[in-house]
């Protein structure tokens, strides 16, 4: 789910400043979100069927549909135990389906835009950093590859090493004094979720999106936050979803959870938050064992209530930060807290997402913890 | 005990109505004009700093081309292999508007994911906007158009736009009408278009004007030290230091004269306040008498300025509220005039002037009422009953007073010559030499009045006698009254002269610098390609005698962004005045190319020397070129420097031009030459043809528009001289009401009585005019020789005429005699035993 929907918002909230006065009790994303829902979508492609996801073709861009990203999130720890957590993503919007022959003679004339955010945490000093790049795809400033995949904006990256079925993955960001320098690997192949890959989003047919994670890649690199460079290792989780979909109407925001499990299994939750704030019928997600077997999750699977909140002083939003989440079916409760309140990105688009870590019990009566990100959008 | 005196002071205000008027009108005038001015000076500042703010926004840096525009590669290696987070990709240029012939407006390309740290227009705010971003990006030929121009094209969004983009016509659809971002302020934004469009309408794909970019100072160390090549690393708002020096001296300048006003407002205070005081006398000496303090009468003549200062200050502030509507536009087209080329609206103004005004205010009404105070409490009781003390004190005064003005001259001269070299100093002299004058006039006038009474005595009738003699003997109530008008006629007197030099010296200017009968100019975005071929054709055409060239740029120099006009000049030279010594040599070194000549204004802004080098970036490599002359240049635009088209053609590579003049032979038929130039250049050549006689003409139009606002502050100052005049004088001869009672018991006609009142006003106003004289001529020459040099970096013959002087002499005795017209018709119908019993 993420910031798929959201994103699209960046077309006009990518180029502005702080919204003037007026505008400053809402927040930017539901400007965008306004937007989005009057948006002709003519001539974009739309996810209406399960399809064979291949890989690594599928890694790459995908531009007949409006919007897509590459999201990298990670739980880390230095070799003296210091917990550290970090984002790196890349959204792409199209501003128009590709046109074989762009008119006009500008090289700038372009039908792409691309974002990405990085983001640092460090528990131990309570410390939070995101930037973010911004970029049309002229003159290769932004794009996608296929072959190996590799996706860039300006001078940050993600790119997999070779056309080979091993997941390897090395990314590369920097922003002054925080940044990233990390290798990702797995051998286990990416889990398909919704319907082998479609994931409804709502009752219209083609309001979808495909979506597809790769929760536990082994990471090994260096952190930079605060211009302390740190040797770190731990585990990544990437995200791809791409879709031309729109949200409907009384649905406020989302909160999103993708974690990983000491059972060594993984566990993707979206709560979809209608206005009167119930859980949409459409909110779901996908478990996956220890032993590599997947559930799909829908909404009456998971019970999610929150347990602490926090107010930004930077938008005044108050987020719902720490969650007990109770998968009854399997008898599995955790208490979520993030490593550091603020991780708030209040950046073009605007946002909560944070390393989380929790623990509690399954079951069998044993323990039970769990490490992974939470997002919390729509606030 | 203090609520007896201060029952007494509204008692006497109560009783003499036109006493209290006059001591409002004073101090509200001087205020009002003062605050007046500020606020219009505020919100024109204002409202041009949010124009350029606009279009800056917070860019710190920008990387500029050397030669004209930049590979947008560069753009590229900024942000990916230089990695640097904030850098925006600009193209600028001027285009016409098909419908608007004439108006050059500028055109914005930009990439709009690029401005969200940098600029905020209102258009790429979502909610604000009223265009679509993605159709902007997407659409080839769509524009926003600012809402100014909207409204005078009627242009809304769907319609289309006709511009005219060197020579041709291109029409683009208008997408969206960009307003203010915010509603308090009117800030005017560019025309905008994404950056593909403006490549695809400015015919430069693969080129931008320039990178804006937002770097912290290490940073932009990093990136000075090794540039792209082709480039080079300025610091935002250095490029606009030339306009930003100007528009801070015009604002100074402006300020200063409204300061002039408060001070000649002051001027009336102290005198009405003092006649208030000296009206009083009697009931002064009497509560001295039984037993009032010093102190307590000091408080309470304090505390009676205080209320005053408060009334009029309140009614001051409001007149200068009115008073700035009307000067702001004034203010707002003198700067936009001569150094913007785009039209902004007024912004709202600091309130701070408002408090500022009135604490200016009541200070000056304090200090004003200062001395008055210190007499009522100082002086023994039965003093302050005698008028012969006080007219015996006052004459002693007059003397202290003019030995007084020698230290003050002394300390104006100081400041000039060895304080510092800036505006302020230079004002303060002036105010200096101001406050000399003032302490002058009352024994000047003492000078005046004997010698007229021995030279023309034994030819006046007794009335007239009485008149002259009086107005020595009432010293005490004339000194300050004359010493104010005499300030205030001399600031009229000194600011017409200076105008007159000014448009003296321009209008010389001109005819030397205007070398061609015709000149033919091209945008220096969109220059001619002039071959020599096209040179000899136009030597073949008839009526023409010779032709001079020029390539005008702009540079990043060493010493800032500078306009660089590289000349080949005709038969009659380079047109320029050389300041800085002979003439002969600089001009053979100039022509020669063993330098360039640099502007007046650059010499002094960034005090140069002549023998200094200037270091120009050229796509050879850096050029070093000694300056070997300083030369005269009213032009307010960019700091310039003149060098040899052949020394530039060496370095630059460029053979192309932006400037031809044509000498024509005599009896040549200017038109038809004009047409066979158009005909020759071709129909798309962007070209605007102008006669140096137009020219002429247009510059002094600018010149006089330029000056309106000072002409208005001028008259202005007049208004405050003539009303202070007619206040001091007017209660000064009520005052005489006893006098005039003796005068007619003792035999004296009523025709006799108001002859003798209105020769003595009519004195007054000789004497203050008289004294406006040389103190109306000192003031100009500071005002050419060193606050217009300091201010514009500007030097000028000085030129003064007899016109301004001999309006500001009527100005003076006219006020003097209106105001005692009044009196006089008062002093006819005199009743005698009213006017004894008065005292």
């Amino acid at each position: 789910m993420r910031l798929l929907l959201m994103f699209s918002a960046l077309v006009l909230a990518a180029c502005s400043r702080e919204p003037a006065s007026e505008d400053k009790q809402l927040p930017r994303a539901s400007i965008g979100l306004r937007y989005l829902r009057a948006k002709d979508d003519a001539g974009f492609a739309r996810a209406e069927e399960p399809r064979a996801l291949a890989f690594p073709v599928d890694h790459g861009s995908h531009p007949w549909f409006r919007t897509e990203w590459w999201y990298f999130t990670g739980n880390l720890k230095s070799t003296d135990g210091d917990r550290y957590g970090f984002e790196l993503t890349f959204f792409r919007v199209g501003l128009r389906p590709p046109e074989v022959d762009a008119p006009g003679q500008s090289a700038w004339r372009r039908d792409q835009i691309w974002m990405a955010h990085l983001a640092v945490t460090d528990a131990t000093q309570q410390r939070f950093v995101a930037r973010e790049r911004i970029a049309r795809d002229a003159l290769d400033l932004a794009g996608a590859a296929a072959a190996p995949a590799r996706v860039w904006v300006k001078g940050w990256s993600a790119a997999r090493g070779d056309e080979s079925a091993q997941e390897r993955w090395r990314l590369s960001a920097g922003d002054g004094d925080v940044g990233l320098q990390l290798n990702l690997t797995t051998d286990d192949a990416p889990v398909p979720n919704g319907e082998a890959g479609l994931d409804r989003k709502g009752p219209e047919p083609g309001n979808a999106s495909y979506y597809y994670s790769l929760p536990r890649l082994a990471t090994t690199g260096v952190l930079k936050i605060d211009g302390r460079e740190v040797a770190v290792e731990g585990n990544a989780w990437m995200d791809r979803e791409w879709s031309t979909s729109a949200l409907a109407d009384d649905v406020a925001g989302w909160d999103w959870f993708g974690l990983r499990l000491s059972d060594g299994g993984s566990l993707m939750f979206y709560r979809l938050r209608r206005r009167d704030g119930t859980a949409d019928a459409f909110s779901g997600g996908m478990r996956v064992d220890g032993a590599g077997r997947r559930r799909r999750l829908t909404r009456d699977d998971v019970e999610l209530t929150p347990i602490a909140y926090w107010a930004s002083p930077v938008s005044g939003t108050r987020y719902p930060i720490a969650w007990q989440l109770k998968i009854p079916s399997e008898q599995l409760a955790l208490e979520l807290r993030p490593y550091v309140p603020n991780q708030e990105l209040s950046l073009s688009v605007r946002y909560w997402e944070g390393a989380v870590s929790g623990s509690g019990t399954k079951r069998d009566g044993g323990a039970m913890t769990a490490d992974g990100y939470l997002e919390l959008a729509g606030y | 005990m203090m609520r007896l005196l201060n029952r007494a002071s509204l008692r006497f205000y109560l009783r003499h109505p036109w006493q209290l008027g006059l001591a409002v009108a004073g101090i509200s005038l001087g205020v009002g004009v003062f605050v007046g001015v500020q606020l219009a000076n505020d919100s024109a500042a204002r409202a041009f700093d949010l124009s350029a703010a606009l279009v800056r926004g917070s860019t710190s840096h920008r990387l500029v081309p050397i030669g004209a525009d930049l590979d947008e590669k560069v753009y590229r290696n900024i942000v990916i292999d230089r990695d640097v987070a904030t850098a925006a990709p600009v193209i600028e240029a001027n285009v016409g508007i098909a419908a608007h012939p004439g108006l050059r407006i500028p055109l914005l390309g930009v990439d709009p994911t690029q401005e969200r740290n940098l600029r905020s227009f209102a258009a790429f705010t979502p909610g604000r906007g009223n265009g679509d971003l993605t159709r902007l990006m997407t659409e080839p030929g769509t524009v926003l158009v600012p809402a100014a121009l909207a409204a005078e094209l009627g242009a809304e969004p769907g319609s289309e736009l006709t511009l005219q983009i060197a020579g041709r016509e291109t029409v683009v659809h208008v997408l969206g009408i960009v307003g203010s971002l915010t509603t308090d302020v009117q800030a005017e934004p560019p025309l905008l278009a994404d950056i593909a469009t403006a490549q695809e309408l400015l015919g430069m794909p693969g080129r931008i004007t320039r990178i804006d970019l937002r770097l912290t100072e290490s940073e932009a160390a990093a990136l000075a030290a090794a540039t792209p090549d082709g480039t080079i690393l300025v610091r935002e708002g250095a490029q606009r230091a030339a306009f930003d020096e100007l528009a801070t001296a015009f604002r100074t300048n402006l300020t200063a004269l409204g300061l002039l006003a408060l001070v000649v407002g002051t001027f009336l205070i102290y005198s009405t306040m003092s006649f208030a005081i000296l009206q009083r006398r009697a009931t002064l000496g009497v509560l001295r008498a039984i037993g009032v303090t010093p102190r307590e009468l000091l408080s309470s003549v304090l505390v009676e300025a205080l209320v005053l200062a408060a009334v009029a200050t309140g009614l001051g502030l409001l007149l200068g509220r009115g008073l700035a509507a009307g000067l702001v536009d004034l203010v707002l087209r003198t700067i936009g005039d001569i150094y913007f080329s785009s039209v902004v609206e007024a912004a709202r103004p600091s309130p701070w002037i408002y408090v500022q005004g009135a604490a200016l205010g009541t200070a000056a009404t304090l200090i004003a009422a200062l001395k008055p105070a210190l007499d009522a409490a100082r002086a023994s009781p039965a003093a302050v009953l005698r008028r012969a003390t006080l007219e015996r004190q006052a004459k002693r005064g007059a003397v202290v007073a003019a030995w007084l003005a020698l230290p003050l001259l002394a300390v104006s001269g100081a400041i000039l010559a060895y304080g510092p070299k800036n505006l302020v100093a230079a004002f303060g002299s002036l105010f200096a030499v101001l406050a000399a004058g003032a302490l002058l006039t009352p024994l000047a006038t003492v000078a005046l009045m004997a010698m007229l009474d021995r030279l023309l005595g034994r030819f006046l009738g007794l009335p007239a006698v009485i008149a002259v003699r009086g107005v020595g003997a009432s010293l005490s109530r004339t000194g300050m009254a004359t010493a104010a008008l005499a300030v205030a006629i001399a600031t009229v007197n000194g600011v017409g002269l200076m105008i007159g030099s000014f448009r003296t010296s321009l209008s010389s200017w001109l005819e030397t610098t205007l070398t061609a009968d015709l000149y033919v100019t091209a945008d220096p975005t969109t220059p001619l390609a002039a071959d020599s071929d096209v040179l000899a054709m136009l030597m073949e055409v008839p009526g023409v005698a010779g032709v001079s060239v020029a390539r005008a740029l702009v540079v990043q120099s060493s010493v800032g962004e500078i306009a660089v006009r590289a000349f080949r000049p005709g038969a009659r030279g380079f047109g320029l005045t050389i300041v800085s010594g002979p003439a002969d040599a600089a001009l053979a070194a100039l022509a020669q190319g063993r330098g360039v000549a640099a502007s007046e204004r650059l010499m002094f802004a960034r005090h140069l020397s002549v023998g200094d080098e200037l270091t120009l970036p050229s796509p050879s490599g850096p050029q070093r070129l000694p300056i070997v002359g300083a030369y005269r240049d009213f032009n307010t635009g960019n700091y310039a420097i003149v060098m040899a088209l052949e020394r530039y053609r060496a370095s630059w590579n460029d053979l192309t031009i932006t400037g031809l003049g044509v000498d024509l032979r005599g009896g040549a038929d200017a038109a038809a030459v004009e047409a066979a130039v158009r005909g020759l250049l071709g129909p798309k050549a962007a070209v605007r043809i102008r006669s140096s006689s137009g020219i002429e003409e247009l510059s002094l139009q600018v010149f006089d528009r330029t000056f309106q606002i000072t002409e208005v502050l001028r008259l202005l100052a007049a208004v405050v001289a003539f009303l202070g005049v007619l206040s001091a004088l007017l209660a000064i001869e009520l005052d005489r009401g006893r006098e005039i009672g003796v005068l007619r018991a003792i035999g004296f006609a009523p025709r006799d009585l108001a002859t003798s009142v209105l020769t003595q006003t009519g004195l007054l106003g000789l004497a203050a005019g008289l004294v406006a004289l040389p103190l109306g001529t000192a003031l100009a020459a500071l005002l050419v020789h060193v606050i217009n040099r300091r201010s514009f970096g500007w030097s000028m013959e000085f030129a003064p005429t007899f016109g301004p002087l001999g309006a500001g002499l009527a100005l003076a005795i006219g006020a003097a005699l209106l105001a005692g017209v009044y009196p006089s018709w008062r002093a006819s119908r005199v009743v005698l035993g009213t006017a004894l019993r008065e005292e």
